[in-house]
C-alpha cells in the first residue's frame, strides 16, 4: 500500500509519499506538527470533509485508490483490511458503551451473519489474547472503569479483530507510563505477528521505532525528509533533521560527561518522612506522598523519577509549600517550614522557586511577558529595588529572549519559548533552589535539548540547586548528580546517578530501566527485558507491606508483612527499599507472573 | 498527539509570530459576527440618537389614524394617528435602556457570585449555588407579571426585577471558568510567590474568567429584550415610554385592518435580538477557537 | 441512579417551594395599599373585609400570617376570586387543561422537530441545506412569539382561511366526542406552532452544537476507523451523549413555554391560564394572579428536578461514579 498525500488551506502535508510492503513495519517519525498523523488520517478518509480539508493524491491499497472509492467500499476496508490504534486510550473508547460491546461491534459491522452472542464470545477471546486478565469477569464494564493500559489493549483487540492486512498505530504508547508502554508494545508486536499484518507505526519516539520498525520515514513540516531501513537510519542518518533528532535524544547507555563535584555540608533543602494525603472519591484518601525523606545540597541536581501517580508532583508542591503536608517535616537551611504560612514563609519564597510542566497553562494568557516575569518582584514588593524594567530585561536575557518580548503576550510564543519565560520568572528573586516539575515533558525532543542546555548553563552560572522531576529516565540521567526513584508515594531507591542507573537494586528500578525502548535497532532481540505485569494499584488502598509486591516477580510472603525501609542493603551500596534487593548489572529476562491475589 | 490536536498545532505554528487580533475583532470577521455587530450597532445608534432620528414625538397625534405605510408615514400610523416610525425609533431607545441597565446588574452580581463561589469553594460555594439555583428556577416572566400586578407598571421596577433574576446563568459560566482556572499552573505560580488571595482573584482569575461571561451577555440581554417586549404586549409596559411591545399590543385589536402595526415593531424586535444573538455566538466561537 | 442522589434532589425542592410561597406572601404585603384590598378587592363591604381579615389573619403578627398563608396554600386553598365569587383553585382547575394541551403539544413538537432539524443541519455542515435552515432557525429564535402568532393569523387564517382565527373551539358548534376533538385540534394548530417556533429554534441550535461537538470526539473517530457506517455512528454512538445539552435545559424550556403560552393565549384567544392571568390582572383580581403564579412556579421547579434526574440517568459516569 502506498500513499501520496495532499493539502489543506494551511498546508499540513505537502507531497508526501509513503510505502508499506506486505509483512513489513514502516515507522513514520517526526516531531509535533510534522504532519505524520494528518497524513494517515487523510489516507484513511478520517479527516473532516471539504471545505475543511482537501486531500489530493492517491492512496493505493493493492492498487485500489482509497480516496476515490465509494463510501460503502471504504467502510468495508476500515476495520477489516486496515485496523487502527489511536493514541489516547482515555478518549478513544466510547464512554457510554460497554467495552466488550465495542470490541464486538468491530466484528459485527463487517460480518452480517454473526450473531450478537457469538460476537461477544469472540470479543472475550480477543481481549484475552491481548492480555486482559479474566475478561469474562469484566464483561459488564464501561471504559472509565479500566486503566489506560487495559483500554489500549482493548483498542488493539478491536484493530485486529478481523485479521487486517495492515495495522496502523498512531502514537499508541505515548500517553502511557513507561512500564505500561513496554507491555503494550509487546502486545502490539505479538498482535502484528499473530495476524501477519504489515504495520505503519507513527511516533515521535525513536526508541519505539528502533524496537518495532523495519523501514523508517522521517517527516518534518509536512514533508518527507528521509527514508531508510531502520538500521541505516540510526547508524548513518543522512538528513540534518534526522541528525538533530538523534543527537538531541537523551540516552540511557552512552557514557556520561562528568559533573562538577558538589559541596558537602548542611543540605539546603530537606524532607523528613513527609506525608501528604488528599481526599479522594467518597471517603477514600489518596496517599500521594507517604513518608518520603530526601536532601538537596547547594548547586546539586537531585533527579526524581517515577511513573504517573507515584506522587512526585505532590512531593514537589509540598516542598515549596503550595500544599500542606499531613506529617513529617520540611526544612530549608535547617529552618522548619513545615507549617509556616504568610510572613514566616517570606524568606523561603525568595529562595525556593518552581518551574511548571505545561507551557500553555503556566503563563497567564492575559498578562504580557514582562508582567509575568516581573510578578514575583511585584508581589514581594521588590520591583523597584531590583531595578524595575532593567531587571526584567536582564532575566529575559538570561534565558536567551530579547527585551522586545516583554511587550508581547504568551500566545505569540512557542512551547519552548514559553518554558523559558517560566524559567525567567522563576529566577526573578535570585533563588537558591529551583524545583522543576516535568519542565520539558511537553516539548519536542529538539526543543527539549535546548531548554536542558539552558538549565545546565544557568546552574553553573548561578549556583542553583535543582530538584528535577521527570518520567524520562534518560533525561534525568543526563542532568542529575543524585537520583531518587518513587513508586506509589514512597522512595524505593536512591543514590548517585551511577549507582542507580548502572547498578539498580530495587526490582522496580530494574524493570523501569529495562522498559525504556532503546533507540538502537541492533539491541532488538538481544534486549532482554524485565516485564512488570498488571497495573499500578489504587493509591487510596495501597498493598500492605512493600507496595510494589503485587507486580514484583521476586515477591515472597514476608513482603506483605513488613514495609521495607530505605536503607543500604547487603547486595548493594546505596539505599533501597526492598527485602531482596540485588544489584544486577544488566536486566535479566524473567517471565512476569500474572496478577496475584492479595 | 491526536490528529485534531496536530491539525491545530500546524496552523498556529505558521502564524503564531504575528500579533493575533483582539477577541472582538476576530469575532467580527466571521459573517455571522459581522452581521450581528452591524445590527447591534444600529440598535445602539438608533437608541442613542432617537430624538434626532425620529420624525416626530411618538406620542403626538400627528396624522390620520390607521393609515398604511406611505411617503409621509413610512411605517404607517396607529389607531390614534401616531407615527409608527417614531414609535419604533423611540422603542429602540427603551429597549437599549433596559438592555444596558440589566446588563450592568447581571454582570456585577453574576461575576461576584461566580468568582466567590468558584474560588472559595466549600460552604460558600454550596450556599451561593443554592441561591443561584433558586433564582434560576424562579419564572422571571411570571414574577414580572405578578410584581407589575401588585406594584403597577414601570421601567425602573422592570429593570430591577430582570436584573435581579437574570444573573444565574452568567454566574454559572463564570464559576465553571474559575474552577478550571483555580488549579491552573499560572495561578499556582502566583500562589507560590506569596500573592494574597484577593490579588490572585482579581489579577489572575478575573481577567481570564470574564470573557466567556461577556460572550454570554449578548444572549442574556437578547432574552431580556424579548421579555420586556412580551410584557409590553400584554399591556403591562410602562405607559410613559414607547416600547416595541406596547406598539404590538395595540396591533392585536386591529390585526385585520392594520398589518403594519404588527409587523414593524415585531420586525424591530427580531432584528435587535438576532443581532445580539449573532454577536454573542460569534464571540463565544472566537473564544473557544482560542482554547 | 443512586437513591441518595434522588433523595437529595427531591429534598432540595422544599426550600425552593418555601421561597416561592414567601415571595407570594411578600408581594401581598409589600404592595402599596392595604393587603385586604389586594385580597378582597375594592368593592367589598366592611363585613366582607372583616371576614377576609380573619381568614388570612391579617391582624396578627407577620410570622403568624405567613404560617396561615402557607397552610392555606398547601391545603389547596388559594383564596377566593372576588370578581367571580368562586374559589381560585376551582377556576384554575377549569382553565388548566387548555393550557396543558397547548404547552404540552408545543413541548413535544419543539423537541421532536428541533432535534430532527439539529441532526439534519449537523450532518450536512456548511452545505446549502445547513446554511438556509440555520438562518431560518436563527430568525425564529429571535422573533417574539406574538409576532409569529400575529403573522400566522394574518397569513394562514385571515388571508388563506385554512385555520380559525381565535379560540379553542368553534363557539357555534355543539359537537362532542371525536368531532369535538378534531375541532379542538384544528384550533390548536396555529397557537401550538406559534408557541413552538421559538423553542424549535432553541432546541435545534442546542442539538446541532451538541452533535457537532460529539462528532468531533476521539471515540467517534475510533468508530469510523472500525468501519461503522455513518448512520450508525450518528445514531448509536453520538446521539445519546449529544442530546445531553438538550435534556439539561428541559426545565428552563418549560419555563419559557409557559411564559410564551400567556402571550399566545392572548393572541389567539385561547381559553387557558394565560388568558385568565391577564384578565385577572386587568380586573385587579389578586387571588387569581397569585394562584396562577404559585402553580406555575412550582411546576417549573418540578420540571427542573425531573431534568436533573433524567440527566443523571443518561450519563453512566454520574451513575457509576
Amino acid at each position: 500500500m502506498d500513499f501520496h498525500a495532499g493539502k489543506r488551506t494551511v498546508r499540513a502535508v505537502d507531497g508526501v509519499d509513503l510505502e508499506v510492503r506486505a509483512g513489513e513495519t514502516l515507522g513514520v517519525v517526526g516531531e509535533s506538527g510534522s504532519g505524520k498523523t494528518v497524513t494517515l488520517l487523510a489516507a484513511l478518509g478520517l479527516l473532516p470533509p471539504p471545505p475543511y480539508c482537501t486531500v489530493t493524491g492517491q492512496v493505493l491499497l493493492d492498487g485500489r485508490d482509497l480516496l476515490t472509492m465509494g463510501r460503502r467500499e471504504l467502510r468495508g476496508i476500515r476495520g477489516r483490511e486496515i485496523g487502527m490504534v489511536f493514541q489516547d486510550p482515555m478518549t478513544s473508547l466510547h464512554p457510554s458503551l460497554r467495552v466488550v460491546d465495542q470490541v464486538a461491534e468491530a466484528l459485527l459491522v463487517h460480518d452480517r451473519r454473526l450473531s450478537a452472542a457469538a460476537a461477544r464470545v469472540r470479543s472475550l477471546e480477543l481481549l484475552e489474547r491481548v492480555g486482559v486478565a479474566r475478561p469474562d469477569r469484566r464483561a459488564r464494564d464501561y471504559p472509565h472503569q479500566w486503566s489506560g493500559g487495559m483500554r489500549q489493549r482493548a483498542m488493539i483487540a478491536m484493530a485486529i479483530a478481523n485479521a487486517p492486512r495492515l495495522l496502523v498505530a498512531d502514537e499508541p504508547t505515548t500517553a502511557l507510563d513507561v512500564t505500561i508502554q513496554a507491555q503494550i508494545l509487546d502486545v502490539l508486536r505479538a498482535a502484528r505477528d499473530d495476524v501477519g499484518a504489515a504495520a505503519v507505526l507513527i511516533t515521535h519516539d525513536l526508541g519505539v521505532i528502533a524496537e518495532l520498525a523495519d523501514r523508517v520515514t522521517v517527516m518534518q513540516h509536512g514533508r518527507v525528509v528521509e527514508r531508510a531501513p531502520v538500521g541505516a537510519l540510526f547508524a548513518r542518518p543522512a538528513h540534518p533533521h534526522t541528525v538533530t533528532l538523534l543527537d538531541a535524544l537523551p540516552r540511557l547507555h552512552t557514557p556520561l560527561p562528568p559533573r562538577p563535584a558538589v559541596a558537602s555540608g548542611e543540605p539546603l533543602l530537606r524532607a523528613d518522612h513527609l506525608v501528604t494525603h488528599f481526599p479522594g472519591q467518597g471517603r477514600a484518601v489518596v496517599r500521594a506522598v507517604d513518608g518520603v525523606s530526601l536532601t538537596l545540597a547547594r548547586a546539586e541536581t537531585l533527579g526524581l523519577v517515577g511513573e504517573s501517580g507515584c506522587g512526585k508532583s505532590t512531593l514537589a508542591r509540598t516542598l515549596v509549600r503550595l500544599v500542606d503536608p499531613q506529617g513529617g517535616r520540611v526544612l530549608f537551611r535547617g529552618l522548619d517550614i513545615t507549617t509556616a504560612r504568610g510572613r514566616a514563609l517570606r524568606p523561603v519564597r525568595r529562595a525556593l522557586s518552581m518551574v511548571f510542566q505545561d507551557p500553555y497553562a503556566s503563563l497567564n494568557p492575559r498578562m504580557t511577558v514582562g508582567e509575568i516575569v516581573a510578578q514575583p518582584l511585584r508581589v514581594s514588593g521588590t520591583y523597584r529595588s531590583a531595578g524595575g524594567p532593567r531587571r526584567v530585561d536582564e532575566l529575559l536575557d538570561m534565558v536567551n529572549l530579547g527585551p522586545e518580548c516583554a511587550q508581547r503576550l504568551p500566545h505569540e510564543f512557542s512551547g519552548g519559548q514559553r518554558q523559558r519565560i517560566g524559567i525567567a520568572r522563576a529566577l526573578a528573586l535570585s533563588p537558591e533552589v529551583l524545583v522543576l516539575d516535568e519542565p520539558v515533558s511537553s516539548l519536542d525532543v529538539s526543543i527539549q535539548a535546548q531548554v536542558v542546555d539552558l538549565l545546565g548553563r544557568l546552574q553553573r552560572d548561578l549556583g542553583l540547586a535543582y530538584l528535577f522531576i521527570a518520567h524520562d529516565l534518560a533525561l534525568v540521567r543526563q542532568l542529575s548528580d543524585r537520583v531518587a526513584v518513587m513508586y506509589l508515594g514512597k522512595v524505593v531507591e536512591t543514590g548517585t546517578r551511577e549507582q542507580v542507573y548502572e547498578l539498580p537494586a530495587h526490582p522496580y528500578t530494574q524493570s523501569l530501566l529495562s522498559a525504556v525502548p532503546v533507540p538502537d535497532p541492533s539491541h532488538r532481540g538481544s534486549g532482554r527485558r524485565v516485564l512488570v505485569t498488571g497495573d499500578v494499584p489504587d493509591p487510596t488502598d495501597p498493598p500492605s507491606g512493600c507496595r510494589f509486591r503485587t507486580r514484583c516477580w521476586k515477591a515472597r510472603p514476608d513482603c506483605a508483612e513488613q514495609e521495607p525501609e530505605l536503607v543500604v542493603r547487603p547486595g548493594s551500596d546505596h539505599p533501597t527499599a526492598c527485602l531482596y534487593a540485588e544489584t544486577e548489572r544488566a536486566p535479566v529476562l524473567v517471565e512476569g507472573r500474572p496478577d496475584q491475589p492479595r | 498527539m491526536s490528529g485534531t490536536a496536530e491539525l491545530a498545532a500546524v496552523a498556529p505554528s505558521a502564524t503564531h509570530r504575528l500579533r493575533r487580533p483582539r477577541l472582538l475583532v476576530r469575532a467580527v470577521r466571521t459573517p455571522g459576527g459581522a452581521a450581528g455587530a452591524v445590527l447591534t450597532l444600529v440598535l445602539v445608534v438608533v437608541g442613542v440618537l432617537a430624538p434626532l432620528l425620529a420624525p416626530t414625538d411618538p406620542f403626538a397625534v400627528d396624522g390620520p389614524p390607521l393609515q398604511a405605510p406611505s411617503a409621509g408615514y413610512p411605517l404607517g400610523t396607529d389607531a390614534l394617528g401616531r407615527d409608527l416610525l417614531s414609535g419604533v425609533v423611540y422603542g429602540a431607545r427603551t429597549s437599549l435602556l433596559v438592555a444596558a441597565s440589566v446588563a450592568v446588574l447581571v454582570v456585577v452580581i453574576g461575576t461576584a457570585v461566580g468568582l466567590l463561589s468558584g474560588y472559595l469553594g466549600g460552604w460558600v460555594d454550596d450556599v451561593l449555588m443554592r441561591l443561584t439555583e433558586l433564582f434560576q428556577v424562579l419564572p422571571r416572566f411570571f414574577l414580572a407579571l405578578v410584581v407589575i400586578a401588585f406594584f403597577g407598571p414601570g421601567l425602573d421596577r422592570l429593570v430591577l426585577l430582570l436584573g435581579l433574576t437574570s444573573w444565574p446563568l452568567l454566574a454559572r459560566v463564570i464559576r465553571a471558568e474559575v474552577f478550571s482556572l483555580r488549579h491552573r499552573e499560572f495561578v499556582e505560580a502566583a500562589r507560590l510567590q506569596g500573592a494574597s488571595r484577593t490579588r490572585i482573584l482579581l489579577r489572575e482569575i478575573l481577567p481570564n474568567a470574564l470573557p466567556p461571561g461577556i460572550a454570554l451577555l449578548g444572549l442574556v440581554v437578547a432574552q431580556v429584550i424579548l421579555i420586556e417586549a412580551s410584557l409590553g404586549f400584554l399591556g403591562l409596559g410602562d405607559p410613559n415610554v414607547t416600547s416595541w411591545g406596547t406598539l404590538a399590543s395595540e396591533a392585536q385589536r386591529f390585526l385585520r385592518v392594520a398589518w403594519w402595526l404588527s409587523l414593524f415593531p415585531g420586525l424591530a424586535i427580531l432584528l435587535a435580538v438576532l443581532g445580539l444573538n449573532l454577536l454573542g455566538d460569534a464571540v463565544t466561537d472566537a473564544l473557544s477557537g482560542r482554547r | 441512579m443512586t437513591r441518595r442522589y434522588v433523595l437529595r434532589r427531591v429534598l432540595q425542592l422544599l426550600p425552593t417551594t418555601a421561597v416561592i410561597l414567601l415571595v407570594g406572601f411578600l408581594l401581598i404585603h409589600l404592595a402599596p395599599g392595604d393587603p385586604v384590598l389586594a385580597l378582597a378587592g375594592e368593592n367589598g363591604d366592611a363585613e366582607y373585609y372583616a371576614f377576609v381579615r380573619e381568614k388570612f389573619g391579617l391582624d396578627e403578627s407577620l410570622p403568624r400570617q405567613l404560617a396561615v398563608y402557607a397552610g392555606n396554600v398547601l391545603s389547596g386553598d388559594l383564596g377566593t376570586s372576588y370578581v367571580q365569587g368562586r374559589p381560585v383553585a376551582q377556576i384554575i382547575a377549569e382553565r388548566l387543561p387548555a393550557t396543558l394541551l397547548l404547552t404540552g403539544t408545543a413541548l413535544l413538537l419543539s423537541t421532536v422537530v428541533g432535534v430532527a432539524v439539529g441532526v439534519f443541519t449537523a450532518t450536512r455542515r456548511r452545505r446549502w441545506p445547513d446554511v438556509t435552515v440555520t438562518l431560518a432557525t436563527l430568525a425564529m429564535y429571535a422573533a417574539p412569539v406574538f409576532l409569529v402568532g400575529q403573522l400566522a393569523i394574518l397569513l394562514l387564517a385571515l388571508r388563506a382561511g385554512w385555520f380559525p382565527v381565535q379560540g379553542m373551539t368553534d363557539a357555534r358548534s355543539s359537537a362532542t366526542g371525536v368531532a369535538r376533538a378534531l375541532d379542538v385540534g384544528h384550533h390548536l394548530v396555529l397557537p401550538a406552532l406559534a408557541l413552538a417556533s421559538q423553542e424549535v429554534a432553541a432546541v435545534a441550535r442546542l442539538a446541532r452544537v451538541g452533535l457537532l461537538d460529539e462528532l468531533a470526539r476521539d471515540h467517534i473517530r475510533t468508530a469510523r476507523a472500525k468501519g461503522v457506517g455513518e448512520r450508525s455512528v450518528v445514531l448509536r454512538h453520538a446521539l445519546r451523549r449529544a442530546m445531553l445539552p438538550v435534556v439539561t435545559v428541559l426545565g428552563g424550556r418549560v419555563g419559557h413555554l409557559v411564559a410564551g403560552a400567556v402571550v399566545v393565549e392572548v393572541v389567539f384567544g385561547w381559553p387557558g391560564l394565560g388568558r385568565l392571568l391577564v384578565t385577572a390582572m386587568q380586573a385587579r383580581d389578586a387571588p387569581i394572579v397569585l394562584g396562577v403564579f404559585l402553580l406555575v412556579a412550582v411546576t417549573v421547579v418540578m420540571a427542573n428536578l425531573l431534568t436533573d434526574l433524567v440527566y443523571a440517568w443518561l450519563d453512566p459516569r454520574v451513575r457509576y461514579g
